[in-house]
């Protein structure tokens, strides 16, 4: 491996130093950083940025060490080189600017005094004391469509009337748009345009994930100073994008004949590009690749500089195909919807693999799949976000490159983002609807932009989808729901088993009211056990997910107990009354499963809108509704249901609706037709 | 003593240039060597300051012997003039651009303190640009590097010879003088070992080397320790660390018995006047064959791994210690203030003075 490390703990230059890094492991060149060499404070988008180069072990023999900044080593790294064992490093490269002769030797001579050998010196100054711009030509990326992806880089947008400019741009149907920009031009644009607009700020993510994105850029405003935009323009510069420099001195293209000058003004560059460029993209592609690549240093160049051999990263494991995550969110719901589609995938012979929390583990492992797990949050940790740094590590071991990344959930984790942009995947975000009005989706909606299918499974009744974005990349299927499709003898099977489980019963009561993560149910579930305990010939199951917490206060009732597992659709299938919370999932099982329900809304800020929901089916007959707190109602509701014949007139109700089709293996279909594409 | 020098002098003018605030070995052999010449030269001390030792104030020894002799310090001078002018450790020009006085001269030389190359023949300095600055300020028949040990002298010709430069190099070395007060050695040596030197990590060898060296059934005293001490959780129980100047030498040296003085393989001692003051103070040096090198029969050399055995088998026989001691301390007469008057100062004013420049 290829140490790198900053000679001293002030040495300024982190960032650049971090992008130099994933430069060179962009080229496959197996460059890392030492642990004790994070600073402290680092911003959440350097923490994504770094862990992956974190290296995995010491550094021992067959290691070189390239030493960034080593002009200002200080004392406390010189004395930590001379702790190390002997025959450390094989290698050693000290970076710097070294212009004298007396600078070379000082510098050799301090180190090799700590670590027993004579480094090789590489002067800094031609770059100003920094590091070298490395360019890499990181290939192309996944698509949405046919459609050319097109970079504006650095327009102008800070005025509105600079924002009226670019609309042109971002209204084209020819072309894709994205913007990139300082972040403070990109949270000023989101607020003022909102999420419609994919727009990138500077330090998003890295040059060598946001470069394959693009077919085209056009440069409005060329980097000053900024190492990392500096560095993403040289990647754009070998890669076989279009090249356009709209910029008022159009420097770049008089440095390199393969950008093309285009005219400076926004609106003027846009019907140039569109009319004189884009048609004619075939030969301004076989034009520029007569001319000679720009003159930047690459990766294999920057390793002989510093007068290192070649080490390549090596792939440790076969690495997944189609990698499936789905959030934990309050219940097991995300994982639940993933593992019916992750079912419909395994039909075609390809085997997803999942990266869960560990409360979704058990569930997938149950069907079938190999899970790996995830960190979750915890108080303990020192950021909020440690948790997903540490998954960014995972899943990059986990997913292959270019390989598939089925993402279900409504925050879209850094983790999640970098991945796809690093291994180049196709991202694909399985996004259910029904966010409860005047709740933020800014971020999640800006997230969007990394995926390149957004699979969206509807809800059962046309009321209650609404789109949060378009294009040709948004598809909505049908409810993504496990239907129990019964015979009539395994229904008395299963009463029957349940019987001799818990005794003979007539009516089979099942209540779900979620895990008491969302809201604190056990009041109404003591409730509901005391108004059925004088039901000797009701058998009431208290259904949850084996990880939630039940209130002991249940375990007294004489016909109610409380069953924990991970299959409550089948149980709820042969249910006469099911009384429910109104997730997406438990929902649409009780309105294709056909069994009589009454609903109670969990309404927590932070979850879907599970009121509308419920109302839909109410207002079509085909279910009851409480509140939490009105447990007379709930009392004679249950009370019409099993003595009266409210349960016959639901179920009546549901033969005279249509329910769309079931959208399992649609979202596999688009899954898998990705993969194989 | 009479020397070729003529004119309105009666001795011959020797200028010592230096930067006075070097805070090692090269200032306390200036002092003494300001103490032997001053009664048979007219001697002037011009001092310069150079980057090297920025902040740095002059060396305590140094201004004790300028005061006691009442010889001015004279700073930065635009001109330095004498028949014979001694530049001590052109090194101390390695971090500057440019050396601003001027320098007339007959005989200009300059003292090489600090070895010219590595163990591993690589330039230990910039002596080039050095001798480049020194060259363009000065004005004189002959340019001189004077070596100050046999082991420097080889570094000394081997450069020269490679960088092509027309400056001679002294037939005689420009010791440190080792007028130090001889003490008796012990007659029941014990395994009471020490070392000491200045701070920088080119003075020690690697940790292992340190580990067998000051082991733990010894006693352990090591000064100029400056960097163990910055991490002090990692210095071993065994050892007594403390930074340089913690002591007076002598009172230092008294505490041991076995002076064990191993230094960085990267770097050399180019003289070695800690291993005279250790042999004067009766104690017994253990060193490598390089740095023992400038004390042939003084010094007992030994391999990294042999140091145990050596101090073992003294001990077992006190005679054999008293014995090698003493006769180490009739070495040392070697590097004396006659034999430098004899060797160094006579043949500096002696040096055959060429036509390098015209007057």
């Amino acid at each position: 491996m290829i140490f790198f490390e900053k000679a001293a703990a002030s040495t300024d230059l982190h960032d650049d130093f971090v992008v130099f890094i994933s430069q060179l492991r962009g080229a496959g060149i197996n460059a890392v950083i030492n642990k004790t060499q994070l600073p402290e404070g680092m911003s959440r988008s350097t923490q994504f940025d770094i862990s992956p180069m974190l290296a995995p072990r010491d550094m021992g023999a067959g290691d070189h060490l390239v030493l960034l900044g080593a002009d200002k080593i200080d004392a406390a790294r010189a004395a930590a080189y001379r702790r190390l064992p002997e025959n450390s490093v094989d290698g050693l490269t000290a970076i710097g600017p070294f212009p004298t002769l007396q600078s070379r030797i000082s510098v050799r001579t301090r180190l090799s005094y700590v670590l027993y050998a004579d480094p090789a010196i590489v002067d800094s100054s031609p770059w100003g004391g920094g590091l070298p711009v490395v360019s890499v030509n990181a290939g192309k990326g996944f698509r949405r469509s046919e459609r050319s992806e097109v970079l504006l880089f650095s327009p102008p947008m800070d005025t509105a009337d600079e924002r009226a400019a670019l609309q042109s741009w971002i209204s084209t149907s020819q072309f894709s748009i994205s913007i990139l920009t300082t972040g403070k031009s990109k949270e000023s644009w989101i607020a003022d345009q909102g999420t419609a607009t994919r727009i990138y700020h500077y330090s998003e993510m890295l040059p060598i994930e946001i470069a394959p994105m693009f077919d085209a850029v056009i440069l409005f405003c060329p980097p000053k100073s900024s190492y990392r935009a500096k560095t993403l323009l040289a990647n754009l510069s070998v890669s076989d994008v279009i090249l356009i420099d709209c910029s008022l001195q159009h420097r770049t293209s008089l440095l390199d004949k393969r950008w093309i000058s285009g005219p400076a003004d926004v609106r003027s560059a846009y019907s140039w590009f569109a009319y004189e460029i884009l048609p004619h993209a075939h030969l301004v592609r076989k034009e520029m690749s007569h001319l000679p690549k720009a003159d930047v240093l690459d990766a294999d160049a920057a390793l002989m500089m510093m007068q290192i051999p070649s080490q390549r990263l090596r792939e440790t494991s076969g690495p997944a195909q189609v990698t499936m995550m789905p959030t934990n969110g309050i219940g097991l719901g995300h994982a639940q919807r993933c593992s019916l589609v992750a079912g419909e995938i395994a039909k075609h012979n390809v085997a997803p693999v999942f990266a869960a929390f560990p409360s979704c583990m058990r569930m997938l492992q149950g069907y079938g799949f190999d899970v790996m797990p995830l960190v979750s949050r915890s108080p303990l940790h020192k950021q909020e976000h440690d948790n997903d740094a540490l998954n960014r590590m995972r899943l990059r071991s986990l997913c292959a490159e270019q390989g598939t990344f089925v993402f279900d959930g409504g925050y879209v984790f850094d983790s999640v983002m970098r991945t796809i942009a690093e291994k180049r995947m196709r991202g694909i975000w399985i996004r259910r609807g029904m966010w409860q009005a005047g709740q933020s989706n800014a971020i999640a909606l800006d997230r969007e932009k990394i995926f390149h299918k957004v699979i969206v499974p509807s809800e059962c009744f046309p009321e209650l989808n609404e789109s949060y974005s378009t294009g040709d990349h948004v598809e909505t299927v049908g409810p993504v729901v496990q239907r129990v499709e019964m015979k009539s003898r395994n229904r008395t099977k299963l009463r029957k088993s349940l019987s001799a489980k818990f005794g003979d019963f007539d009516s089979l009561v099942v209540t779900m009211l979620g895990g008491g993560v969302a809201a604190d149910r056990s009041q109404q579930l003591c409730a509901i056990a005391a108004n059925l305990s004088g039901r000797p010939d009701v058998l009431h199951l208290v259904v949850t997910w084996p990880t939630a917490t039940v209130p002991a206060a249940l375990y007294g009732w004489g016909n109610t107990h409380v069953v924990k597992t991970h299959h409550a659709s089948a149980l709820v299938s042969v249910a006469d009354l099911y009384i429910s919370a109104v997730g997406y999932n438990s929902f649409h099982e009780a309105m294709y499963n056909k069994v009589p329900t009454i609903f109670m809304a969990q309404m927590n800020a932070f979850m879907d809108d599970q009121r509308t929901r419920a109302m839909a089916a109410v207002e079509r007959g085909v279910a009851d509704i409480v509140a939490p707190d009105e447990m007379s109602l709930l009392s004679h509701l249950i009370t019409a249901h099993l003595d009266g014949t409210r349960g016959q007139e639901i179920r009546k109700a549901f033969s005279q609706i249509e329910l769309p089709e079931t959208g399992n293996a649609a979202a596999a279909k688009i899954i898998i037709g990705d993969v194989s594409s | 003593m009479t020397y070729p020098y003529a004119g309105r002098h009666t001795r011959p003018r020797v200028t010592l240039i230096i930067d006075p605030r070097f805070s090692g070995g090269t200032s306390s052999a200036v002092a003494q060597e300001l103490h032997t010449i001053s009664q048979h030269v007219e001697i002037s001390v011009h001092a310069v300051s150079s980057k090297m030792f920025k902040g740095n104030t002059i060396n305590t020894r140094l201004q004790a012997a300028l005061d006691h002799l009442g010889i001015p310090v004279i700073w930065d001078a635009p001109v330095i003039r004498g028949d014979v002018v001694v530049l001590h450790n052109p090194s101390f020009l390695k971090f500057n651009t440019h050396f601003k006085p001027k320098i007339t001269c007959e005989t200009l030389i300059c003292v090489t303190h600090e070895n010219v190359l590595t163990p591993q023949g690589l330039e230990g300095f910039d002596m080039g640009a050095c001798l480049d600055m020194i060259e363009k300020a000065s004005v004189c028949g002959a340019r001189y590097l004077a070596p100050v040990s046999e082991s420097n002298r080889q570094g000394v010709v081997s450069w020269l010879t490679a960088s092509s430069r027309s400056w001679g190099v002294t037939p005689f070395n420009w010791f440190n003088i080792c007028d130090f007060e001889i003490q008796d050695p012990t007659y029941a040596p014990q395994d009471r070992r020490g070392r000491m030197s200045r701070p920088g990590w080119e003075k020690f060898p690697d940790m292992a080397t340190m580990m067998q060296h000051f082991p733990e059934h010894a006693h352990n005293r090591i000064m100029g320790a400056n960097s163990y001490l910055e991490t002090p959780s990692l210095i071993p129980a065994h050892w007594d660390v403390m930074p340089f100047g913690a002591e007076a030498v002598n009172d230092f040296l008294t505490t041991i018995d076995f002076f064990v003085y191993f230094t960085n393989d990267r770097w050399r001692e180019s003289f070695g006047r800690v291993i005279a003051e250790a042999i004067a103070a009766g104690k017994m040096v253990i060193t490598d064959v390089d740095t023992g090198s400038n004390f042939a029969g003084a010094v007992v050399i030994s391999d990294r791994n042999g140091v145990n055995d050596v101090i073992n088998a003294y001990i077992a026989d006190p005679e054999a210690y008293v014995k090698f001691v003493c006769q180490a301390q009739t070495q040392l007469s070697r590097f004396g203030k006659e034999a430098f008057l004899e060797t160094a100062l006579k043949g500096a004013l002696t040096l055959p003075r060429g036509t390098h420049d015209i007057f």
